[in-house]
This record gives structure tokens, sequence and C-alpha cells, in this order.
């Protein structure tokens, strides 16, 4: 399986495999992606920091209450840190499930979930050259 | 550990927490038996900061989200968790 927090490019089609058999019916996936304005701030990249070893946990056991909640479904989540360019992804998630209800509801669990329990901060940089850490979504 | 002893935690600060604290981590001395609670306490009085903003800041013992009265033991990883903002 492979890791929940990388520092390079996320293998998207890797992670979309590791949710696929010949169960599922409905596979989704959420790619989050480093976008150009923030709170009116023109953002140039963001540099992803995380408590690298409870971050995987905290995915580990999402991915977890994920397949209690919603029996045969499967979800994999993978986080990436380290300087991000705009329109690079910083979250790949894929969930699959036999019907798409439990897939969409799944996924939307996970994205929301990863965002307020996972150790992870974004450092913004911006385009007149300052930066700051996000305190919060 | 037992009572009366020191035991010693390490402290990791993570995101704006570091950059307020001005290092990443830093050795603390407890009184044992410790919780979370009095890491925080001791943590306070050395760093003003801390002290408001501890409310809407998390603590981790050993990775794992504690509350007031998690147990710390010796050479427990305590970490301090501004508001997370991945994704």
């Amino acid at each position: 399986m492979a890791d929940r927090i990388v520092s390079e490019m996320i293998d998207c089609k890797a992670v979309i495999d590791e949710v696929v058999s010949n169960d599922s019916g409905a596979v989704l996936t959420f790619a989050g992606t480093v976008r150009n304005t923030n709170l009116g701030r023109t953002v140039s990249a963001i540099d992803y920091h995380a408590y690298e070893s409870m971050a995987g946990k905290e995915i580990e056991k999402l991915e977890n209450e994920i397949a209690e909640r919603w029996p045969g479904v499967q979800a994999r989540i993978v986080h990436r840190i380290g300087r991000l360019e705009l329109g690079e992804t910083s979250v790949f998630i894929a969930v699959g499930g036999a019907h798409r209800e439990e897939s969409f509801a799944a996924l939307r669990h996970a994205i929301d979930r990863l965002k307020e329990e996972a150790p992870v901060w974004k450092r913004e940089l911006y385009d007149d050259g300052s930066e700051a850490w996000l305190e919060g979504s | 550990m037992m009572q009366g002893q020191t035991l010693r935690i390490r402290v990791l600060f993570f995101a704006i927490a570091g950059e307020l604290a001005g290092e990443s981590s830093v050795e603390l001395e407890l009184d044992s038996p410790a919780t979370a609670a009095d890491a925080e306490e001791k943590l306070k009085e050395r760093y003003d900061w801390l002290g408001k903003r501890l409310s809407s800041y998390r603590i981790a013992v050993d990775e794992e989200f504690a509350r007031a009265d998690t147990p710390v033991r010796d050479g427990s990883e305590l970490a301090i968790i501004p508001p997370v903002s991945g994704g």
C-alpha cells in the first residue's frame, strides 16, 4: 500500500487502482489543487507541512472509519507536502463502492474529515514575496 | 515512573507555533505523574504567546489527539497543533 504522505507528485492512477475491485461499480475521485487566490491575496505557491507520522495515522483511521460506516466502500487518501505550484494536486482521494450514493457520501466525508483532523498546514507564498501560515481551513 | 520523579518529554511545535516558539522542538521536564494539562501549564509559563492561543489549538501525545487528562510518560512526544489547514 502506497504512503499516505508523500513529498513528490501523487500517483493518482495508483491510488485509484487500490480502490477498484470486481465489486465496485462507482469509483469517485477528489483532487485538491493549489489555487491562485485566498482571502483576497494573490497566491503564487503553497508550502505544505505535516506532522508526518501522525498525519499518516489519522488518514489511515479515516480510511478505516469509512470502511466501517459504508460497508463495501474503500477509500484511499494521499496528501502531498513540500512546495507546490499553482494547479498542482495537494491531496488526492479515491473511493470505490458498489453504488454511487454511498461512494459520493464517503468521498464527501473523506475530504471534510481530512481537513478537520489531519495535522497538515499550508504556508502560503504571495506574489509580493511575503509568506504566511494559515491557521484553519 | 514513580511518584515524585522527574520525567522528560519532547515538545514539537508545528506551523505558526514553530514560528512563534522560534524552534520546532524543545525538551520539557515535568513532575511525575503528569498529564497533557500539566504540560500545557508549564509551556504557558514559558511561552506568553501560547496562553491565549491554546483554546483553539489541539495537543497530541504520542501521535494521538489528547485530552487534558491524557497521561504523558517519560520519553513521550507532545505536539502543539495549531488549527490545521491541509487539503
